[in-house]
């Protein structure tokens, strides 16, 4: 059996008197697309700070392509190559695309001038390019600052940055949430492009339809526990809203 | 810039050039240069030159920095050099700073005229109009003695130390109080125009001395401070209050009460002072270096001679 | 002033005459129209090479001060102490030079220093301006209080600093080759204060628009959480460009000290809000994330021209002001105008 590029067994975190997360296991396996559903309450947005660095579990192990890693911020969770779009996206409003897309890890030109700290341009928007049509996106222009492109456009501009520096995984929260029918489905169609590119995606949603549509397998948290693991091509809506609501974690081992 | 727009501008300057026709060059053209804007006393300084200018057929342009401060006034003394005037009047904003832009001034073929104030070098200035400030200090000295005939506890509100003229008023009052029996001078307090920090001088002082006497305020801000102060206190008229200038809001406390006594200077004469001596410059004459305008002593007893002197602007 | 540095990185390509001229060029355009109309009706007077000269010398000071502002406003600060610096910098560096210095020179309020005791001076302004840039951008950055509130209140002590230091009263003996050769003198005909601003302005224009030090304060000013995420050590780019902008406090220093031929504890007031003026005129925005050094240029220069020719011209004092005013409205509100503009987009 292939060993998962990201293993997280057995989280326990509580926050004062409320155990958020009693037992949760998830996993990414390479080159899928993987839902992580439940409802709200549910623990999922612990489980996905956890898993990008942005929190530590109180008990239990995360494992990188089988290696123990405790993640002390989202950054060493980058390094590792897991990389999060969070709902905000963390891009910088006025900065145009290609210098989103390498934002902290800015392109210097060689030699000597590099070493003075001056940018490559040229480079950063030859390569932004490349990693945009890579994924199939398409904006209207690569100079104008982000704040100008539309939601859809900018989660797009934002996954495109998180596929170009994770290696391994990139965890989409939510990236929906606030788009219209045509945008949602460019966003779908990048995930599925950013796995067919080799990196593993974790999909966080409320959406039973889109979650069936675009996921290769999808995990159940309830009360804080994962309590089901689903193939999605053989799963049902009632399927996913039955483990929801009533599912137990004895099912899912 | 792009081409289309930078040949755009370029057909703008051109025409503007060709536009251009020369400028009657006027005789006897005076610039004056005021300490700063909106001060009653270079209002009315303004407006005795302007009045004056008039009667002499002068061409007068006046101007003034947003402050009192030399960065403030350069800009506007460079400005006035352009205009190359037969004759500068300036009020020096600095004895220091402003040496240089006026010696521009001069090179560039203008005759100065220092006023109010002066410059550390004064080579290049044709004559000085002033008033004699520690004469006025010791007025001042004098009048308090008057007031205070078994003298008492006294306080000078003044600017921070840096301003010629205000330091001279400040040091002829110290030097007559020194020689006047019965007088404990408590030293004197800083204010930079600011009537807010005058006002709490002397509620202050009178929390630590509540037998203060009198009261020396070098300008028109202090003192309007310091009134405020003894009005806060209760004090108004125990303590007697003496200030230097004649603003009209100076003026009015002395009709109701307030101050005590005014040392008035006459901008309104010194603006014509200039004129007079800006015109004989012109016509070839040479002056003193020095022209002393009057300082009078204002009182309440005399309301008729305190609207004379009030400094008004009353030409803008 | 020609600079490389003529665009700000984020809007070269729109291409479109009207967009750009609504958007990143009109400040610009405004300059050239206040030139053109003082030359169009006081052409040998306004356009002397004198009066040309005096308008960059008038310029240079608020150029490097400007300057340090630009970067901490596009990191989305501010910061009110400059002109205090300025003076703390100027009492340092003067009370430093006439301590080391022998006789007195030539003329009135000059010492005989020379050039290694000027250096000396000199960099004990940077130093001093760096030291309280250094004190703001901690506290902002580390400590977390808003720097509106921080610069208030460094700017509170910094002049009473300098007032502590002087006894209130100006330092009047600078050193004659300081007067004459920097504050006075020129090389090839172009004053040496220019020089100097046109320094700091090129080199402060390239590291900000060419440098990935520069882009980081971009992203920094648009949107701190997201560069701290993005691994951008955002505390200390923060304190570095408080750092520099006081760094620019200490040379400007220097050349008030040269120029004036004494310190100005009483002047300086209103330095902090001309340079914040002249940097919002100048197309940056006030929250941070975009704006450029050349624009901060033509911001300065506006309101010196419009002083200038308003002088020039004769007319009165108190219409100056108020035309100052309602330029800077006009720029604020133009600037809206494009961002909503830049929205619909």
């Amino acid at each position: 059996m292939t060993t998962p590029l990201l293993e997280a067994t057995d989280i326990h975190r509580t926050f004062g008197h409320v155990q958020a997360l009693r037992g949760a296991n998830f996993s990414v396996m390479p080159n899928e697309i993987v839902a992580l559903i439940g409802d709200n309450g549910a623990g999922k947005s612990t489980l996905v700070k956890i898993l990008s660095g942005a929190d530590r579990p109180d008990t239990g192990s995360i494992r990188v392509a089988g290696e123990t890693m405790h993640f002390g911020s989202p950054y060493d969770a980058q390094q590792a190559g897991i990389a999060t779009v969070f709902q905000d996206l963390a891009l910088a409003p006025d900065l145009p695309p290609a210098e989103n897309l390498f934002l902290g890890r800015e392109l210097v030109r060689p030699g000597f001038a590099g070493r003075l700290g001056f940018l490559d341009r040229r480079a950063m928007r030859e390569r932004a390019a490349e990693q945009f049509q890579r994924l199939g996106v398409h904006l209207k222009s690569d100079r104008v600052a982000i704040e100008t492109l539309s939601g859809g456009q900018r989660q797009s501009v934002a996954i495109a940055r998180a596929a170009m520096w994770a290696q391994r995984v990139i965890i989409l929260d939510e990236p929906t949430a606030a788009l219209g029918v045509v945008q949602t489905q460019r966003v779908l169609d990048l995930a599925k492009r950013v796995r067919d590119q080799g990196i593993s995606v974790v999909l966080i949603s409320h959406n039973m339809p889109q979650v069936l549509d675009v996921a290769d397998r999808v995990q159940v948290l309830r009360l804080g526990q994962t309590v089901a693991n689903l193939d999605a091509s053989s799963a049902s809506v009632d399927d996913l809203v039955r483990e929801m609501t009533s599912g137990t974690a004895e099912e899912a081992a | 810039m792009k081409w289309s727009q930078s040949r755009w501008v370029l057909g703008l300057i051109l025409v503007s050039l060709s536009l251009s026709s020369v400028q009657a060059q006027e005789k006897g053209r005076v610039s004056l240069v005021l300490g700063t804007k909106g001060s009653p006393f270079y209002q009315s300084l303004q407006c005795g030159a302007m009045a004056r200018a008039d009667e002499l057929g002068l061409d007068l342009s006046v101007s003034a920095p947003n402050r009192f401060a030399a960065d403030s006034q350069i800009p506007v003394i460079n400005a006035v050099a352009a205009t190359q005037p037969d004759v500068a009047v300036i009020v020096p904003t600095d004895m220091q700073a402003l040496v240089m832009p006026v010696r521009q001034l001069a090179q560039r073929g203008s005759q100065i005229i220092t006023v109010d104030q002066t410059l550390a070098d004064t080579s290049l200035v044709e004559t000085q109009i002033l008033t004699d400030n520690e004469e006025g200090g010791r007025m001042a000295a004098r009048q308090m003695a008057e007031l205070l005939a078994d003298g008492g506890k006294v306080l000078v509100i003044t600017q921070p130390p840096g301003s010629i003229a205000q330091d001279a008023r400040t040091q002829g009052f110290e030097a007559q109080l020194g020689t006047q029996a019965g007088f404990d001078y408590l030293g004197a307090q800083y204010q930079a125009n600011d009537p807010q920090k005058a006002a709490e001088i002397v509620t202050s002082t009178l929390s630590a001395h509540p037998d203060l006497a009198g009261i020396f305020a070098t300008n028109d801000q202090g003192a309007i401070g310091a009134v405020t102060g003894l009005r806060q206190a209760g004090a108004l008229g125990r303590v007697k209050m003496i200030a230097y200038d004649a603003a009209s809001a100076e003026v009015a406390a002395l009709k109701n009460g307030a101050i005590d006594a005014l040392i008035a200077q006459d901008p309104a004469q010194e603006g014509r002072v200039a004129m007079d001596s800006a015109a004989a410059l012109i016509n070839g004459e040479t002056l003193p270096a020095t022209t002393l305008t009057d300082i009078v002593v204002l009182t309440a007893d005399d309301p008729a001679q305190a609207d004379q002197y009030e400094y008004q602007a009353d030409c803008l | 002033m020609t600079t490389t540095t003529a665009e700000a990185p984020t809007r070269r390509d729109t291409g479109d005459l009207l967009f750009r001229t609504l958007t990143g060029g009109w400040i610009f355009l405004l300059l050239i129209v206040l030139l053109s109309i003082f030359l169009v009706l006081r052409p040998e007077q306004f356009g002397s090479a004198y009066n040309v000269q005096q308008l960059t010398i008038n310029a240079a000071i608020f150029l490097v001060l400007a300057v340090g502002q630009t970067y901490v406003i596009i990191s989305a600060g501010i910061d009110l102490s400059v002109g205090s610096v300025l003076v703390f910098s100027s009492v340092v560096s003067s009370k430093l030079m006439l301590y080391l210095a022998g006789d007195g020179g030539t003329s009135f309020g000059t010492t005989d220093a020379g050039w290694g005791i000027i250096l000396v001076g000199v960099a004990a302004a940077v130093l001093a301006g760096m030291a309280w840039g250094l004190l703001n951008g901690f506290l902002i950055a580390v400590a977390r209080i808003p720097a509106l509130i921080v610069t208030l209140g460094t700017m509170g002590m910094a002049l009473g600093g300098a007032q502590i230091l002087s006894d209130g009263v100006d330092v009047r003996a600078m050193p004659e080759r300081l007067v004459n050769d920097i504050g006075a003198g020129s090389i090839a005909g172009i004053p040496v204060l220019v020089l100097i601003a046109a320094l700091c302005v090129v080199v402060a224009g390239i590291v900000l628009h060419k440098t990935r030090y520069g882009l980081q304060v971009f992203a920094v000013g648009s949107h701190i959480e997201a560069a701290r995420r993005s691994g951008i050590a955002v505390n200390r780019r923060l304190i570095s460009v408080y750092a520099l902008s006081g760094a620019m406090a200490g040379i400007a220093a220097v050349m008030a000290n040269a120029r004036f031929g004494t310190t100005t504890i009483n002047g300086h007031v209103m330095d902090n809000l001309t340079t914040i003026s002249a940097v919002v005129l100048g197309g940056t925005s006030l929250f941070g994330g975009a704006g450029s050094v050349f624009g901060t240029v033509v911001g300065v220069f506006i309101p010196i021209i419009l002083l200038n020719g308003f002088v020039i011209m004769g007319i009165p004092p108190f219409w100056q002001t108020v035309a100052m005013g309602a330029v800077l409205i006009l720029a604020v509100w133009v600037d809206q105008l494009k961002r909503r503009l830049r929205k619909r987009g």
